[in-house]
C-alpha cells in the first residue's frame, strides 16, 4: 500500500511546510550565496517529498518551488514571471528530480512491500505446515489453521469448511480454497476488510491451505493404510504360522490312523466290520491329502515354496501325475502327449503338484467312469498341460472365482477343501506358468496349464 | 528261504507306526525287531543282522542318510526308506548314502510288502555279472549291446542303451539324477540334467514304439527314475 492515498491532506500540508521551510533557508543564505546557486535548495523539498509520498506530489512540490523560487528571489521580484531560459531550466530539473526520484522511491517500496507479503505469507504457511505435521489428525489442526489464515488476511476470526459452500455464505466473506481446478472447500472470514476476499493475496492463501489440506488427507489415508496392512501381515502371519503348526501335528497321527487301518485289512473280517475298516482307511487318506494342501497353501503364503528349476519333460511330469493320482482314487486318466515336446525348466514336484491337482478336482466332477482326458502339447512357444473333464462345465457366474482359496463350486461332486485349483494356481504361478479355464464348450471343463519353453541349453551335445 | 526265517529292523520314533508296521509285517510272516533312534538302529543291526532295514528318514536323533552310510559300511542287507512328501532332498541324500529303494507316507501295507519281497529277492538272487537282463517286457544283451522287446530288436543310440543298461543293472532299485549322469555320461556331468530328459525322451519313445509302456520307465519326480520289473505292483507305486 503506497503512503500517496493514506492521507492526502496531510501530505499537502507538509509538502506546502516544506517548499516554505526551503523558501526561509534561501532567503537567509541569499545575502551570502549567489540567489540561483541557493535555489538548489528547493531540491531538497523535492526529493524528500517524491520519495516519501510518490510522483504526484513531487510534482506538485517541483512546480511550487519553482515558482516560489521566481516569485520570491528572482528578478523580476514577486512576480511569477520568468524573464530568463535559464530560470525554465532551473524548474525543468526540480519536475525532473521528481520524476526520478519518486520513481525510485516508489520502485524500493513496491519491492519492500512485496518481499514483507512474501516474509508474511511463507510464515503463514510454515506456521500452518506445523499444523498439519504435529495434528496427528487433520480434524483437530483445521480449526487453528482457518484461524491465522484469516488474521493473515486482516479479519477478526475465521475458519476452514471441507466440502461445497454453504448456501447461507455471503459474497465476498469467504476464501475458495482450491488445487488445480479441484474445489475442496472454503476458508469463511469474520470481520474481513472488505473486498480482501477477492483479493489477490486471499487467493493465494486459499491455494496454500488447499496445499497443506490435501497434503494432510494424504498423510491421514497413508497413515491408514499403513495401519491396516500390518494388521492384515500379522493375521496373514498367524494364519501361515498355524497351518503350518497344525498340518505338522496333525500328519503323523494321520498316517498312524492310516497304517493301522491298511493293517487291518489284511485280518478276517466280515463285510459290515470291513466297511468300517474301509471307511478308516479312506477318510484318513482324505484327511492326509486335506493336510499336505493345507501345508501346500501355508508354504505358498509365507513366500517358503520357492521353486527350484531343473530341466523337465513335461511327459514325465503327467506320468507320474497320473500315477500318483491313481494311488489315491480312483481316477481313470487317458494321456496324450504331442511327439516333439520342449524341455521346460520349473521345480518339477511343484509341476506335479499343480498337476495332480488338476487331476483330482477333474476327477471330481466327472461322472462315474468317465475318464479325466490329461494332453501336452506346444502353443506358440510354450508347452501346454489340458486337463479336461466330462462333466457339467464351470457356470459363467462360478469362472471368476474357481482359483479362489477355499472356493467350492456349486457343481456336485464330492465335497472338497476348495484348495486344490488355489494351490495349483499359487504353485503355477510362482513357477513362470499359467492356469486358464478354457471357454465352456458344452462339454465339461477344460483347465489348462501353460509353461514358457526354455531355450536349449547351450550344453555339451551327446 | 522263507519268510519266516527273515528278519527285519523297523526303524521309527513313532510308536504307532512303529506298532502298525510291526503288526502287519508279522502277519506277513517275518520276524521284526524295532528300534526307535538311529543308535539303537546300529546296535540292534549289530546284535542280529536283520535281512532287511525299514529306516524312516526322518529321526529326532540322526539325519537318516548318516544312519544309511554307517550300516552301509558293514551291512549288506537292503534298507527301505520311510519319507513324508517334500522330503525329496533327503530322499536323494539317503540313496546316495546306499538306501535301495523309498516309500511315501501314507503308504498301504501291500505296497509297503511288495517293496520288501522285491528287495529281499534281490538281495537273495544276488545279480551282478549277468550278461542277459530280463524284466519281462525288455530283453537287454549286455555284451552284444541290444534290445529286444518280444523278439523285436529296438534300435538305441550308444547314450540310450548305457542308460537303460544303468537302470536295469540297478535291478529297479530307485537311480537318482546324479547317479545316470555320472554313470552314463561321466563325473563332470553331474549337472547336465537336459541330457538326461532328452535321451531319457527318446529312449520311451523307441519303447514305446515297441508297445512297452511310458511308465516301465518310471519317473520319480525330484528324485530319479527306476525301471519297474515285471513281478512288481503297477498300482502301487510312491
Amino acid at each position: 500500500m503506497s503512503a500517496e492515498g493514506r492521507s492526502q491532506p496531510a501530505a499537502m500540508v507538509i509538502a506546502a511546510a516544506s517548499v516554505a521551510a526551503c523558501t526561509v533557508v534561501v532567503a537567509l543564505l541569499t545575502p551570502t550565496v549567489p540567489v540561483r546557486s541557493a535555489g538548489v535548495f528547493y531540491l531538497v523539498a523535492v526529493l524528500a517529498i517524491s520519495s516519501i509520498y510518490g510522483l504526484w506530489l513531487g510534482l506538485a512540490t517541483s512546480l511550487v518551488s519553482a515558482l516560489a523560487f521566481n516569485f520570491f528571489f528572482l528578478p523580476p521580484l514577486h512576480t511569477f514571471t520568468i524573464s530568463s531560459s535559464g530560470d525554465w531550466l532551473a524548474l525543468a530539473a526540480f519536475a525532473l528530480a521528481a520524476l526520478v526520484t519518486s520513481q525510485l522511491a516508489a520502485r524500493e517500496r513496491a519491492e519492500a512491500e512485496q518481499a514483507t507479503r512474501r516474509a508474511a505469507e511463507a510464515e503463514l504457511g510454515e506456521r500452518l505446515a506445523t499444523l498439519i505435521a504435529n495434528g496427528s489428525q487433520l480434524q483437530t489442526a483445521l480449526p487453528p489453521l482457518g484461524r491465522q489464515a484469516a488474521r493473515a488476511l486482516g479479519a477478526r476470526d475465521g475458519g476452514v469448511h471441507l466440502g461445497p459452500p454453504a448456501p447461507s455464505a455471503k459474497a465476498g466473506r469467504a476464501v475458495p480454497i482450491e488445487l488445480e481446478g479441484r474445489r475442496l472447500g472454503e476458508l469463511r472470514l469474520i470481520d474481513a476488510p472488505g473486498g480482501v476476499a477477492e483479493s489477490a493475496d486471499a487467493a493465494r492463501i486459499g491455494r496454500i491451505l488447499a496445499g497443506l489440506i490435501v497434503l494432510g488427507q494424504e498423510r491421514e489415508q497413508r497413515l491408514a493404510n499403513e495401519v491396516e496392512s500390518e494388521a492384515l501381515r500379522r493375521s496373514n502371519e498367524l494364519t501361515t504360522a498355524l497351518l503350518r503348526t497344525v498340518s505338522h501335528d496333525f500328519r503323523s497321527p494321520l498316517t498312524a490312523i492310516s497304517t493301522a487301518a491298511e493293517g487291518l485289512r489284511f485280518a478276517e473280517l466280515d463285510p459290515d466290520e470291513r466297511e468300517l475298516v474301509d471307511t478308516i482307511a479312506e477318510q484318513s487318506g482324505r484327511l492326509s491329502r486335506l493336510v499336505t494342501n493345507l501345508l501346500d497353501l501355508s508354504r505358498l503364503e509365507s513366500g517358503a515354496a520357492v521353486p527350484a528349476a531343473e530341466w523337465v519333460d513335461v511327459r514325465d511330469l503327467v506320468d507320474a501325475a497320473v500315477a500318483d493320482v491313481r494311488t489315491g482314487a480312483e481316477v481313470r486318466a487317458e494321456v496324450e502327449h504331442e511327439a516333439d515336446l520342449p524341455l521346460v525348466r520349473v521345480d518339477a514336484t511343484q509341476l506335479q503338484r499343480v498337476l495332480v491337482n488338476l487331476l483330482e478336482n477333474a476327477a471330481k466332477f466327472s461322472p462315474a467312469g468317465e475318464p479325466v482326458r490329461i494332453s501336452a502339447a506346444t502353443r506358440g512357444g510354450r508347452v501346454t498341460v489340458s486337463v479336461a473333464d466330462h462333466g457339467p462345465g464351470v457356470p459363467d457366474s462360478e469362472r471368476a472365482h474357481i482359483f479362489r482359496p477355499f472356493y467350492r463350486g456349486a457343481g456336485g461332486g464330492e465335497p472338497g477343501s476348495g484348495l486344490g485349483l488355489a494351490i495349483a494356481k499359487g504353485l503355477a504361478t510362482a513357477n513362470g506358468a499359467t492356469i486358464t479355464l478354457e471357454p465352456a464348450d458344452g462339454s465339461g471343463a477344460t483347465l489348462t496349464v501353460s509353461i514358457p519353453a526354455a531355450p536349449a541349453p547351450e550344453g555339451r551335445p551327446r | 528261504m522263507s519268510a519266516g526265517e527273515q528278519r527285519i529292523l523297523v526303524v521309527d520314533d513313532e510308536r504307532p507306526i512303529r506298532r502298525a508296521l510291526e503288526v502287519t509285517l508279522t502277519k506277513a510272516g517275518y520276524r521284526v525287531l524295532t528300534a526307535t533312534t538311529g543308535d539303537e538302529a546300529l546296535t540292534a543291526a549289530a546284535l542280529t543282522p536283520p535281512d532287511l532295514v525299514i529306516l524312516d528318514l526322518m529321526l529326532p536323533d540322526a539325519d537318516g542318510a548318516d544312519v544309511c552310510r554307517q550300516l552301509r559300511d558293514w551291512l549288506a542287507a537292503p534298507i527301505l526308506l520311510i519319507s513324508a512328501v517334500g522330503e525329496e532332498a533327503d530322499k536323494i541324500r539317503a540313496l546316495d548314502a546306499g538306501a535301495d529303494d523309498y516309500v511315501t507316507k501314507p503308504f498301504s501295507p501291500g505296497e509297503l510288502l511288495a517293496r520288501c519281497r522285491a528287495l529281499l529277492r534281490r538281495a537273495a538272487g544276488q545279480k551282478g555279472g549277468e550278461a542277459v537282463i530280463d524284466t519281462g517286457q525288455l530283453r537287454i544283451d549286455l555284451p552284444r549291446r541290444m534290445v529286444t522287446v518280444s523278439g523285436e530288436e529296438v534300435r538305441l543310440t550308444p547314450t540310450e542303451f548305457d542308460l537303460l543298461k544303468a537302470l536295469a543293472v540297478a535291478g529297479g532299485r530307485p537311480l537318482t539324477h546324479q547317479m545316470l549322469l555320472r554313470t552314463v555320461w561321466g563325473p563332470g556331468y553331474a549337472d547336465e540334467m537336459h541330457l538326461l530328459r532328452v535321451n531319457m525322451g527318446r529312449l520311451r519313445d523307441k519303447l514305446q514304439a515297441e508297445g512297452v509302456e511310458r511308465g516301465a520307465i518310471e519317473t520319480l519326480t525330484g528324485v530319479g527314475y527306476r525301471l519297474r520289473e515285471s513281478g512288481s505292483d503297477p498300482e502301487r507305486v510312491p
